[in-house]
């Protein structure tokens, strides 16, 4: 079961970015965009706010611990 | 299929060293062709040589190999160099082993420590670029 859940698809095509683009951004490769956006790879906190800084939102807009976590923030209907 | 040079060269040099050193176990196994000596010092140099040449190409290509860098990478890379110590460890009791019941020389069993040793951080990179975990 994966820790984290994330939106940083939404926000990134909701931002026209392509991974490629954004992964400029932030200073990674497009790869480990692909794998953040596949709950695969979870991000280092300073990623997380590079992100969060390039949609211009909050960290727990993008990451949110998984539903069946006990401190979960998710929010599935936000 | 790699964005990155640096991406491209690691996995080039990867490849070749493992390459090699299949080729090293190989003739360690069969006991020919050629001295010994010449291929322990040809594996040394291939390592060598792809290390030279990612550094180099990290100066080349500056900044552009920031990315084959990322923290995603230093994870794998990290990780790669765990599976290498529980791999040898594994293979140090395999080889004892080996020595004591299926009458593995010491001579070969120490030589056969350097590719494990050598190999497996470079086949865990190798799959964790194929899979995109890895630049």
């Amino acid at each position: 079961m994966n820790k984290l859940t994330n939106r940083l698809r939404v926000y990134r095509t909701a931002a026209a970015l392509t991974q490629a683009a954004l992964a400029e951004r932030v200073r990674v490769s497009r790869k480990t965009i692909n794998t953040i956006e596949n709950a695969i790879f979870i991000p280092s906190t300073v990623l997380a706010l590079r992100l969060a800084a390039v949609f211009d939102c909050h960290v727990e807009d993008i990451f949110a611990l998984a539903p069946d976590d006990p401190n979960s923030n998710f929010r599935p209907n936000q | 299929m790699f964005e990155n040079p640096l991406t491209a060269i690691r996995l080039l040099a990867n490849v070749a060293l493992v390459g090699m050193l299949v080729a090293f176990t190989m003739r360690v196994l069969s006991g020919g062709p050629g001295p010994l000596a010449t291929w322990v010092w040809a594996t040394g140099g291939i390592a060598i040589a792809g290390a030279v040449v990612q550094f180099v190409a990290s100066f080349l290509y500056s900044p552009a190999i920031r990315p084959a860098w990322d923290e995603q990478v230093v994870q794998t890379h990290t990780g790669s160099y765990a599976f290498g110590y529980w791999m040898l460890l594994l293979a140090f009791l395999a080889l004892f082993l080996a020595t004591q019941f299926a009458g593995l020389s010491t001579e070969t069993a120490f030589l056969l420590l350097a590719p494990i040793l050598a190999a497996t951080p470079s086949i865990y990179m190798i799959v964790a670029t194929i899979r995109g975990r890895a630049g």
